[in-house]
């Protein structure tokens, strides 16, 4: 977690290496994970201002598959997207690539993505009491989420 | 503890040569959450250059030229690099603009 200088209620959380942002390895697969958050404390309450979930084959950017991201406030006046959305590195039937597509979603929590890791993507736990510790943690989410 | 400072104060020390002296690696302090999560502080500076090793590295641009480029239209919403630095330099969030 760093606090970003100038702004004192404001937080980057990631994985940090050797000074610069990085995925996480997972148990039981090859595919990595890598996690940005930027959160505000506001009057007492943490806010998520964006997020960057990014499922990676390998630690490069530009190997991502999925993505799931999220903005509070539109970058820019005329900004059309979703601000939360998922982006699939695909193609579709006739092969035209997908992966620039902006697919709506709800606001998605970090369980929510883990939960997805493990149920299709081979990762692998490392308690069996996993669906527990998710549900218990993602109950925060639940009370807390105050825009989608 | 000892461990994870070790392993950042590397970090720090590759961030100084990049940053070609502007960033100076004894002005970092960091600390842990009572959940023990590691709190790199940076100094304005630090952070300054942060941004730009990170925006460097996603997309060859200085933070100051994304921004320009950004803004102009010239780069497409959706491509990985781009929507990683709107939300890592915070453009358009609570009017805060870049750092640049």
């Amino acid at each position: 977690m760093t606090p970003i200088a100038g702004y004192p209620d404001a937080f980057e959380l990631t994985r940090v290496v050797d000074g610069a942002n990085a995925s996480l390895e997972l148990y039981g697969t090859a595919v990595r994970l890598f996690v940005h958050q930027v959160v505000v404390v506001d009057d007492g309450h943490c806010r998520t201002e964006s997020y960057s979930y990014r499922l990676q084959a390998d630690a490069s950017l530009r190997s991502w598959l999925i993505r799931w991201e999220y903005v509070r406030d539109p970058p820019e006046s005329d900004y059309a997207y979703p601000r939360a959305h998922v982006h699939v590195n695909g193609s579709f039937p006739d092969e035209a690539p997908i992966g620039r597509v902006h697919i709506a979603s709800r606001r998605v929590s970090l369980e929510l993505v883990v939960r997805n890791l493990i149920s299709d993507w081979g990762v692998k736990p490392r308690g069996d009491d996993w669906e527990a510790i998710l549900g218990e943690s993602v109950e925060g989410f639940e009370e807390c989420r105050r825009t989608d | 503890m000892d461990q994870v400072e070790r392993f950042l104060r590397r970090g720090a020390a590759s961030a100084d040569a990049d940053a070609r002296g502007r960033y100076r690696v004894w002005a970092m302090k960091i600390t842990e959450t009572a959940a023990g999560t590691p709190v790199i502080d940076l100094t304005r500076e630090e952070y300054d250059a942060h941004l730009e090793r990170e925006t460097q590295s996603a997309i060859g641009m200085t933070v100051a030229e994304f921004t320009r480029a950004y803004t102009a239209g010239e780069l497409e919403d959706g491509d990985v690099a781009v929507d990683y630095l709107i939300g890592l330099l915070r453009i358009g969030q609570n009017g805060h603009k870049a750092a640049a």
